[in-house]
């Protein structure tokens, strides 16, 4: 939201608030945008100085602001979580993590190296549950956030987070996440709900809320936060006939999230051991979806034509090109992606997450029946694949024979084309 | 060496490193791997102005040389690592802000950040660099997209720790750039007609004869002038020659291919970064239907199974 005058408007981007606490020990506070993965604001916070807190006097929208003792500046945030029950709490840790930054090794102590040692030899030596208890909701909301960062957009996110072990490493942090499901040219197609049906129809500024009076000193460039309209949330996208690929929404993200410090090792273990018989080893698809046959079956043109929306874009012409107009520009087939490393990579951590028993609301999300979602839900393979072949008649086959009429038809027209001519030939 | 922050953790990849350096601002360099370290290996790259050496860490390798501490680290820049996952960006940056050569330009960035930064010591001029919004948005736009983010207990407890140090010659001397140590190591000077890589050559050997035989965890990237530039100097260089002869006609044949070459190669690099952000789920999940719909997909477990099981017993029994 931006201040303009003593009006704070209304930013719409999508953005994710987060806290962590760096290296050095000092707590930052950090927005970032969710389409771009740009972190905007970094603040470093010295406990006790800042406060986060509700601004009441906005009606229309949930809006909360990050004030200093030491000096004026204000940050505002519009919070887009669709559901208001975690607020109150959101907001509590944020000011508890900025406030009272966990301690870690010895703080203030100055060394470096040494203290980071401490630190993580702390944090081996926890158990999962005590890490999950220590760092409350860190580990999704970071998932979430870079999740939504890939999901929503393609270009996405720079950020990512850390591979992964960042959300254990950003100790003591709280995210009051923030989220818009899709981006704000759908809410026309989608009716609003009430509540929010004015934010989300006027697309320029609304909830005109009184800013807070205390700041008439305060630079205009008390730049602050953005949000998509919260017309565009879960209920009625989710009704809809036809969900859409990039979209997931928050609470079956956070389902998703929330189980996954409870199925380290073992369970992923044993749902590997019950789909794969008595296999010691890991099934990973990376592997499995290169092999010949999957790629010759990828590669038949109406698979292909399925396929083509979802693969990488081309690299777009290098400007550096007239030296070289001959050098084709390197594209992603259906056969180039089953092949490359990245994508290897991506349908192996696919599996992984697959056999840890959490994909069932993202297998809803793209479509599939609920069947498929429930055996996705058992983190076994096995029947996941099983329900996906047994349901793939109800569910896609309508559209697929649709397209094989089509393609049949086209066999035909060719053939007799084909006829035609060695008819004519012929003659 | 875990992830800190929000630094992700980056592959060493020419193709990657040579894009974030483009990212950083800076021009004229890129970088090129090196799978060998024989004599004729540096022939088609020179000028040479430092050596990434990336390797497995272990704890317990003293410096062999003196690591200096005098003022000549008023001259050297080096910095102090304060974050993990950043050393391949770290000793990129350390490398590229020693380099005087004509051919490379800094570009805004860098030279602000060296402007700045320079008068602090090791350990604030790595908070400095850790801070910069810029590099980290460059570094952290190299990283592959997590399709999914895992609490990190879940991943191999062998997953080694690797780490990144740059090797230059600054002032006629042979230096160490090592984030983790607490100075630039000297390993002495380089003699006037002395090549500078014939010296570092016995000590990036010698370093690798420390791993048992086998262990290829060893990595060597050349930092390198913009080889397309090179080639298009000498290009414009023959191209100024009036007599034309045979010599000069494949001469002129040979670099345009060798330009050619580098703008395949950098398509090539922008392909393998856009895969490197594509989301892949959409796509997955749209092949395993599709699997599904030809009855593919229990073959395909049987067979992952088999390989998984094929890799867990191999694993066991070593």
């Amino acid at each position: 939201m931006t201040l303009k005058g003593r009006m704070v408007h209304p930013d719409k981007r999508k953005g994710l608030l987060y806290v962590y606490q760096g290296e050095d020990s000092l707590m930052h506070f950090c927005w970032k945008d969710r389409t771009t993965g740009e972190v905007e604001d970094d603040l470093l916070i010295f406990p006790d100085d800042c406060e986060f807190v509700r601004v009441n006097e906005c009606t229309t929208g949930r809006v909360y602001v990050l004030k200093f003792k030491s000096f004026s500046k204000k940050y505002f945030f519009w919070m887009q979580e669709p559901k208001t029950d975690k607020d109150d709490d959101y907001c509590r840790r944020i000011n508890e993590a900025l406030n009272n930054p966990p301690t870690s090794g010895g703080r203030g102590g100055g060394g470096g190296g040494a203290q980071d040692g401490e630190l993580q030899n702390l944090l081996n030596n926890m158990s999962q549950q005590q890490l999950m208890q220590l760092f409350g909701g860190v580990g999704q909301i970071g998932g979430l956030s870079s999740l939504l960062g890939t999901m929503g957009n393609n270009s996405s996110s720079g950020t990512g987070s850390g591979g992964g072990s960042g959300s254990a490493r950003a100790s003591g942090g709280s995210g009051g996440s923030s989220r818009g499901g899709s981006a704000p040219r759908t809410s026309e197609s989608t009716p609003a709900p009430a509540a929010a049906a004015a934010a989300a129809t006027t697309t320029t500024p609304t909830p005109a809320t009184p800013a807070t009076p205390a700041t008439p000193a305060a630079p205009a460039r008390t730049t602050t936060r953005r949000e998509v309209p919260p017309a565009a949330t879960p209920p009625n996208t989710a009704s809809a006939t036809q969900p859409r690929s990039g979209q997931i929404f928050l609470s079956d993200l956070q389902r998703y999230f929330s189980g996954l410090g409870n199925a380290p090792e073992g369970a992923e273990g044993g749902a590997g051991g019950a789909a794969g018989g008595e296999g010691p080893g890991r099934v990973e698809l990376g592997a499995a979806l290169a092999a010949p046959d999957v790629v010759a079956a990828a590669s038949e043109p109406r698979n292909a034509q399925r396929l083509a929306p979802h693969l990488p874009e081309p690299a777009p012409t290098a400007p550096t090109a007239p030296a070289a107009p001959t050098a084709t520009q390197p594209h992603d087939d259906v056969r180039t992606t089953l092949l490359s490393p990245q994508f290897a990579q991506a349908a192996n951590q696919f599996s992984s997450a697959l056999t840890s028993g959490q994909m069932g609301p993202i297998m809803t999300q793209f479509g599939l029946p609920p069947e498929v979602a429930s055996a996705a839900n058992t983190g076994d393979m096995q029947a996941f694949f099983k329900a996906l072949e047994s349901t793939s008649n109800a569910s896609d086959s309508s559209k697929s024979q649709g397209e094989d009429k089509k393609k049949e038809k086209a066999k035909e027209d060719k053939d007799g084309k084909k006829d035609g001519a060695s008819g004519m030939s012929l003659d | 060496m875990e992830s800190a922050g929000d630094w992700c953790l980056i592959e060493s990849d020419p193709g990657v490193f040579t894009q974030l350096i483009r990212k950083f601002g800076a021009t004229g360099v890129q970088v090129e791997e090196l799978w060998a370290i024989d004599d004729g290996i540096f022939e088609n790259l020179r000028p040479v102005h430092g050596l990434i050496f990336l390797f497995k860490y272990m704890q317990d390798d003293e410096p062999p040389e003196p690591v200096v501490c005098d003022d000549r680290l008023d001259k050297i820049y080096f910095a102090k690592q304060v974050i993990n996952n950043a050393c391949a960006t770290q000793a990129v940056i350390s490398l590229l802000l020693n380099c005087n050569h004509p051919d490379v330009d800094l570009g805004p960035e860098l030279s602000k950040l060296k402007e700045f930064s320079m008068s602090f010591d090791p350990k604030m001029r790595g908070l400095t660099l850790s801070n910069s919004q810029t590099i980290r948005t460059a570094h952290n736009s190299m990283a592959q997209q997590p399709l999914f983010e895992f609490d990190p207990k879940v991943a191999s407890k062998d997953d080694d720790a690797y780490h990144f140090i740059g090797y230059m010659p600054i002032d006629g001397r042979l230096y160490e750039l090592d984030g983790l140590r607490d100075g630039p190591i000297d390993h002495g000077p380089i003699a006037l007609e002395q090549d500078w890589l014939d010296v570092v050559r016995p000590i990036i050997m010698k370093r690798i004869n420390v791993y048992t035989e086998g262990e290829i965890h060893f990595n060597l990237m050349a930092l390198v002038s913009d080889r397309k530039m090179i080639y298009e100097r000498q290009l414009h260089e023959v191209q100024m020659l009036t007599m034309e002869t045979d010599d000069m006609e494949n001469e002129i044949q040979r670099l345009r291919m060798l330009i050619e070459y580098e703008d395949v190669k950098m398509a090539r690099y922008q392909q393998e970064m856009i895969r490197r952000r594509h989301n892949y789920l959409p796509f997955i999940i749209m092949l395993l239907k599709i699997l599904a719909e030809e009855k593919k997909l229990m073959p395909l477990l049987e067979k992952a199974k088999e390989r998984a099981s094929k890799k867990g017993t191999k694993k066991m029994k070593v």
